[in-house]
């Protein structure tokens, strides 16, 4: 069976919308006449445009609609407190800093910060301990390297707070 | 036929202000005006009448709160319906997997006149159709069929320009009119 061309289609449902200027409306009118196709493709169309307009009312809620959202108006829905635009100066503001920890670090400004902590000094008084407290050695170069993983940790959970996760919300959306 | 709106948009931006200026009771007349186009939408979209009925709540509520953002250079309906479009695609994600389709799930079982038969069959078909849409020409096509909603205020609400939900409800036409013959000519060959 013969196809109707886009083109064919496109004017027939625009003839269906009432919105085919008037020449091209006389031409398709004609067209109709001789060509028995074209004249089946348009009662589908129709068909479809019926059904379609039959379907299509304006639904009502209940009754007590209004009421509840008066009744609700306080209760504010839960949302993120953090804008895209704070959220993204926040993550600029992190990435300084690992930044600059990262330079220091590097330059060796931590390097000496060793010592050992000994427990044996603490304030405890002597009846609760029996044995002597062991001694922890402290390295500020691994609490720094600590830092700066929980910092980048926590730059790429904001990150995808927002930025990716409102951009992939957006981009299916628009898919939807 | 668009119904005669109880307030003009100029009273609607008065509105608008005094409730902002704390009287609160008269948003009461904003969610009168529109209560049934935000249900529409979202009952298009979660197609599920308690969870519509939830998630236009939500989106006047949260309306409500927004309400110190919204420009006054665009139309209250425009904005108020993106937000009802974004809360029930939310409501959608949140509950896909609980819900079924009210309108497609209950069958009734009665005496019924043949043309009813006819109209009933008929509408089961464009149903059996209108699942083969994508997502977005389906509810371009639904919402731009309800005489209410103009093509502009179709495309604001699903944040796409003109164009595209103009492309999206020709395509989803001629879709459906490939699927009803297709459908139609099975039936045709089980009969």
């Amino acid at each position: 069976m013969e196809r109707t061309t886009q083109k064919q289609d496109d004017q027939l449902l625009q003839y269906l919308d009432g919105i085919l200027p008037k020449k091209e409306k006389n031409e398709l009118e004609e067209l109709l006449k001789a060509n028995t196709h074209l004249e089946i493709r348009l009662e589908e169309l129709r068909k479809v445009h019926t059904i379609l307009a039959s379907k299509a009312r304006l639904e009502q809620p209940s009754k007590l609609f209004t009421e509840k959202v008066m009744s609700n108006l306080e209760h504010l829905p839960i949302r993120s407190t953090l804008s895209p635009k704070n959220g993204l100066l926040l993550l600029c503001g992190i990435l300084v800093a690992v930044g600059v920890l990262a330079l220091l670090l590097s330059l060796g400004v931590f390097d000496n910060m060793n010592s050992l902590i000994s427990l044996d000094k603490l304030p405890i008084k002597n009846e609760f301990t029996r044995n002597p407290l062991p001694t922890i050695p402290f390295n500020g170069k691994w609490l720094i390297n600590g830092i700066l993983i929980l910092t980048l940790g926590l730059a790429f959970v904001l990150l995808d707070r927002t930025v990716l996760k409102p951009f992939f919300e957006k981009r299916s959306r628009m898919q939807f | 036929m668009r119904p005669r709106p109880v307030i003009t948009l100029q009273e609607e931006i008065q509105l608008i202000d005094r409730i902002l200026a704390g009287e609160r009771d008269l948003y009461a007349k904003l969610v009168d005006k529109y209560k049934s186009y935000a249900y529409t939408i979202a009952l298009k979209i979660v197609e599920n009448r308690p969870e519509a009925e939830e998630a236009a709540q939500d989106a006047f509520i949260k309306a409500f709160h927004y309400l110190k953002g919204f420009n006054r250079q665009a139309k209250f309906s425009t904005w108020l319906y993106r937000i009802v479009f974004n809360t029930a695609i939310s409501y959608k994600r949140k509950n896909k997997q609980q819900f079924q389709s009210i309108e497609n799930s209950i069958v009734e079982y009665s005496v019924k006149a043949d043309s009813e038969i006819e109209k009933e069959d008929k509408q089961i078909f464009v149903s059996q159709a209108m699942n083969k849409l994508n997502e977005a020409d389906k509810l371009a096509i639904q919402l731009y069929y309800i005489k209410e909603f103009s093509l502009d205020e179709v495309a604001e609400m699903m944040g796409q320009n003109e164009n595209t939900i103009k492309v999206r409800i020709h395509r989803a036409r001629l879709r459906l009119a490939d699927e009803l013959k297709k459908i139609l000519k099975e039936e045709a060959l089980t009969l």
